[in-house]
């Protein structure tokens, strides 16, 4: 009988690394299912034309139910949107997010000197932006201050990905064939959710922007654009 | 002695009319003056000492301080999904900065490997026995003109999402690449489009070759409203 439980503690265990496996966006093991695991970053003009939309996703994949129901922003964790404004990919502004307990804390932008920059951070006070009470399942919050929209909760994930048949690709095993196409292509991410950082600012605040990172590579022409990028860092 | 009473009592009573009349205007003028968020003190609509009400929002008690290390990085999407598979060298991409990656050996310390490098030979093993019309396939080119040097270098070196400061912010559409990245953004396509496409964008494309351009998944049901913060409410069945 306990062989049996045995077997039976394996066959799941295996079926959920199985599961776990299939529906990862393949981060790296030190972070992957933790409470700083970035899944994706959005960057885009908002409804109004002088304003620009952050959007950071964490935690991927939630599931519908407890799992999302329980998720919870790390104190430990600063979620730092990262923006380099003279081309050289080193952070010159940062916005910085973190809880403390029901309430997510914006700070930025704050300028950042050389010695600053790099793979470490603090938080100046001095630079609050504002606050935001994290949304939960039944009830969304978003703080509107005079120009500037901040939210933390969770969300419907926005990404979508045959995250399996890529995986086969990946490994040479569907070489052959490719991916695939109508029914037969899953988006692995469609019915799943995750913790969500959002804020809205006038684009002014974030300098003037470099020469299109591209334009260097050849003769695209594209607009003078920065260079935005997040990160999560944690205080041990 | 009635008269004196009357006299005394009305001049306490003026006394007392004045006090009031000067007090008004003093604190009339006064407390308008005197209400900062930096005088020291909590007044006016402050919730905290200098904070609250019209003042910034009150810290009193929280702690921010502390030193925070990286743990993970995102730029561009899918990098470390599609350029950077195996676990260690993620794990080294996470706490990479991105200006740094040209140069630094952030993976062992000691061999001089660099993402441009390991990206080049990611890269590399997807056109394993990969073949059209018989004859191997290699990356040669991709529509934006890199050889596969190049576009190595240029995905780890320059990992972040250009935002056009003014007009239209979208990953790729006819006319842009890389303003920005927008929610119904096709980003996936993109990036296997850039890998497998080739120079003109039309290899792998399911008649010449496998279909390797397009995952086959868009949005699906998922509709984003126009107003902040965009992204549909979780769902709960």
């Amino acid at each position: 009988m306990s062989k049996f439980y045995t077997l039976i503690s394996i066959l799941s265990l295996g079926v959920l690394w199985m599961v776990l496996s299939a529906s990862e966006q393949g981060d790296g093991p030190a972070v992957a299912y933790t409470s700083a695991d970035i899944a994706d970053f959005y960057a885009f003009r908002g409804a109004q034309a002088d304003k620009t939309v952050f959007v950071v996703t964490l935690q991927s994949p939630l599931s519908i139910g407890t799992v999302t129901q329980e998720a919870r922003f790390d104190p430990n964790v600063l979620i730092e949107f990262n923006i380099d404004n003279d081309g050289d990919f080193k952070e010159d502004l940062v916005i910085q997010a973190i809880p403390r307990d029901s309430i997510m804390y914006f700070f930025g932008p704050s300028t950042v000197n050389e010695q600053q920059q790099g793979r470490s951070s603090e938080i100046d006070v001095n630079d609050l932006m504002g606050s935001v009470q994290i949304s939960d399942l039944e009830q969304t919050y978003v703080t509107q201050l005079d120009s500037i929209s901040l939210f933390a909760g969770p969300r419907r994930d926005p990404f979508f990905f045959d995250q399996a048949r890529f995986s086969l690709i990946q490994n040479g095993t569907a070489a052959p064939e490719g991916f695939n196409s109508g029914a037969e292509a899953i988006d692995a991410y469609l019915q799943s959710n995750v913790l969500t950082v959002a804020l809205s600012l006038p684009t002014e605040l974030l300098g003037v922007a470099p020469t299109h990172a591209l334009n260097e590579y050849g003769d695209f022409n594209l607009p003078n654009a920065y260079n935005v990028w997040v990160s999560t860092k944690r205080k041990y | 002695m009635a008269r004196i009473k009357l006299g005394f009592w009305s001049l306490l009573a003026l006394m007392v009319l004045f006090v009031i009349a000067c007090e008004d205007a003093d604190d009339f003028n006064n407390v308008i003056e005197q209400i900062s968020c930096s005088d020291g003190i909590q007044n006016g609509e402050e919730t905290g000492v200098d904070c609250g009400g019209p003042c910034p929002i009150c810290l009193d008690g929280l702690d921010f301080s502390g030193v925070f290390i990286q743990q993970d990085i995102a730029g561009r999407p899918g990098i470390n999904t599609v350029f950077n598979n195996a676990g260690p060298l993620q794990d080294a991409f996470n706490r990479s900065t991105v200006s740094a990656r040209g140069t630094q050996d952030f993976i062992d310390g000691s061999n001089n490997l660099t993402f441009p490098g390991v990206f080049h030979e990611n890269i590399d093993q997807y056109f394993v026995g990969y073949t059209i019309d018989e004859m191997s396939v290699s990356f040669g080119s991709n529509i934006l003109g890199f050889d596969l040097a190049g576009f190595a270098e240029f995905l780890a070196t320059t990992d972040a999402l250009q935002l056009a400061a003014e007009g239209t912010t979208t990953y790729r559409n006819t006319e842009l690449w890389f303003t920005g990245r927008r929610l119904t953004d096709d980003v996936m396509d993109t990036t296997l489009l850039l890998l497998f496409g080739g120079p003109h964008g039309d290899r792998f494309d399911g008649v010449n070759g496998p279909m390797l351009i397009s995952d086959g998944v868009g949005l699906g049901d998922r509709v984003f409203s126009s107003d902040f913060p965009h992204l549909e409410a979780p769902l709960t069945e």
